[in-house]
């Protein structure tokens, strides 16, 4: 160890940089300094008195408000739950306490992870800290602009359809979606259960590598964690191998920004100069018909999951209700965003008698075929790398009357959430001075090689290292 | 994919969500929109096909079906975000005497 400073000085530059710029960035919904401040001081009278400390063990990292945080407020980026405080953490939560993380706050996001801007969460929205009038991102925004403005050295957030990937991509940041089944989900505020994922929002794949190491495995609270043992990611980042890489021609299509395709295209040729292989693949269902698949299916999850939030055991209850009926019908209407109500009415509709078969059904068997166009190409190549996005940062407002312009962020990503496949979002460029994110995907479960590719990748070029003009 | 403005409400009542005459129309354009880029799915062939259900593959994981006690801390934690409680009981409105309403 360096000493070159203190435990409590890291944390305090952390609450430094929130104080003097988190009321325009609008990152975080809680702070916690005083109980961070505290903890920092026993990690630093440890280190004082000689003893061993963990790799993580004393960092100060900032949580995604949809993870459940004992005692403290958890709210989900929503009217709805403003003032509910958590009654147990999550197992994320659990773990990184046991790692000895300091944790910093609870970032803003879109309520229950609805939107792909930070625009939907209830309270304000987040701001991209490349240029202020940009969003940064959603759902997970304010955990990506926390670490992109260094008021907190790792995050952890949640990416359903691409909430930790995209905006890590606009942002200027690492994120990790791991394979679905990786790491615990139990004490996450749920969105759609069979794609839900939490993971770290880093400065770069090797920080990644470190944090999945103390999240993954197995956990009793989550019966879809998968019993496969944790191998020591952090260890196994140089090991030579020679990969081929798939790349999507659906991916790059005529309409992709000219400038977006040509960075991330020159990305790919380090890749080829670091020895690997690149082939052109065909994924026709992984654009548009994901897209859509995506859609019916998550809107119809959120809007099982969300009928908890009734006014009865927690969250907002109207004063308006003299039945139960009502109870419920004003409650949720008081404690929902317009968005969470468009989802939820969504999901209720390609549910519903009538609907069910030609909407629900199909999307799950489109699923499968998505998943099998994924099998039949990991037969060729090793890993699958695209955009993560189709655009660098939008205006605030620029897309939240469409419903339609919005979903659209997220047509690079879901693809890898339908199979449940990992993949990762690097920096790769600067397009006209904003962040240009490239994503590696890899088979289900083969986090390892993908960190891999991303820790060489950003050990031949220096994107990741680049900070926001703040 | 047009939506008349009885199917909105039907669907906001299946939601249990309260909606204005204004919402209404507000909700069903923005359903119609949606709707229309998910009729992409219409030319897809699923003749055949297995749905999805989920994607690890795992199968029936149980635990033993143990039952312990919760701890008072646990019931004050569990209990301090309930809206109103009566004698250690969330309240609600009454929806017996109401039911017929």
């Amino acid at each position: 160890m360096n000493h070159d400073f203190t435990c409590t000085e890291l944390v305090q530059s952390c609450l430094d940089i929130i104080s003097k710029h988190d009321k325009v960035l609008g990152a975080f919904i809680t702070v916690t300094g005083e109980q961070a401040l505290s903890e920092a001081r026993i990690v630093d009278e440890k280190i004082k008195r000689g003893e061993q400390i963990g790799i993580l063990e004393g960092i100060p990292y900032s949580v995604k408000d949809v993870i459940l945080t004992e005692g403290v407020k958890t709210t989900a980026g929503s009217n709805m739950l403003k003032d509910f405080v958590a009654p147990y953490d999550a197992t994320v939560i659990k773990r990184m306490k046991q790692a000895g993380a300091i944790m910093i706050g609870k970032t803003n996001c879109d309520a229950y992870g609805h939107g792909a801007s930070n625009e939907y969460s209830d309270f304000f929205p987040s701001r991209n800290p490349w240029d202020t009038k940009l969003v940064p991102g959603g759902s997970s925004g304010g955990s990506a602009v926390s670490v992109s403005a260094d008021m907190a050295i790792f995050s952890l957030g949640g990416d359903t359809g691409g909430s930790i990937r995209q905006p890590a991509s606009l942002s200027g940041v690492t994120a990790l979606r791991v394979s679905y089944g990786r790491i615990s989900r139990y004490g996450g505020i749920a969105y759609a259960s069979s794609f839900d994922t939490i993971g770290p929002i880093t400065k770069s794949a090797e920080d990644a590598a470190i944090v999945i190491e103390a999240l993954a495995g197995q956990d009793e609270n989550d019966h879809t964690t998968r019993p496969e043992i944790v191998p020591e990611y952090s260890k196994l980042l140089d090991k030579k191998e020679t990969l081929t890489i798939g790349i999507p021609k659906e991916f790059f299509p005529s309409t992709l920004d000219a400038d977006v395709k040509a960075k991330v295209l020159e990305s790919i040729e380090i890749l080829k100069k670091l020895g690997h292989t690149v082939k052109e693949i065909s994924l026709p269902y992984s654009t548009d018909v994901a897209l859509a698949t995506y859609n019916i299916l998550t809107r119809a999850e959120t809007s099982s999951n969300l009928e908890r939030l009734d006014g009865v055991r927690y969250g907002h209850r109207s004063k308006d209700a003299n039945t139960l009926e009502e109870l419920y019908m004003n409650s949720r209407a008081e404690g929902f965003g317009a968005e969470n109500k468009l989802r939820i009415m969504l999901g209720s509709y390609v549910l519903s008698a009538g609907y069910y078969d030609a909407y629900y059904k199909k999307g799950q068997k489109v699923r499968t075929i998505i998943r099998n166009d994924f099998d039949r190409v990991f037969k060729e190549v090793d890993v699958i790398v695209c955009p993560t996005s189709p655009t660098t940062a939008f205006s605030l407002g620029q897309k939240t009357g469409d419903p339609v312009q919005m979903d659209l962020s997220d047509v690079f990503t879901v693809s890898f959430s339908l199979a449940g496949i990992p993949a990762i979002s690097v920096p790769c460029a600067l397009s006209k001075g904003l962040p240009v994110g490239m994503q590696i995907a890899g088979r289900y479960f083969e986090e390892e090689r993908v960190l891999r590719l991303a820790h060489q990748y950003q050990q031949a070029s220096d994107y990741h290292k680049q900070k926001p003009p703040l | 994919m047009a939506l008349s403005q009885g199917e909105v409400r039907h669907v906001a009542k299946l939601a249990k969500l309260a909606i204005t005459d204004a919402e209404v129309s507000e909700y069903g354009r923005k359903l119609e929109a949606v709707l229309g880029y998910i009729e992409v799915l219409n030319s897809i062939d699923i003749e055949g096909i297995k749905p999805t259900n989920q994607v690890t593959g795992l199968v029936n994981v149980f635990r033993e079906d143990e039952a312990r006690d919760s701890t008072a801390d646990e019931r004050a934690r569990l209990l301090a975000n309930a809206p109103e409680i009566i004698d250690g009981f969330i309240a609600t409105p009454d929806s017996i005497t109401k039911f017929k309403q």
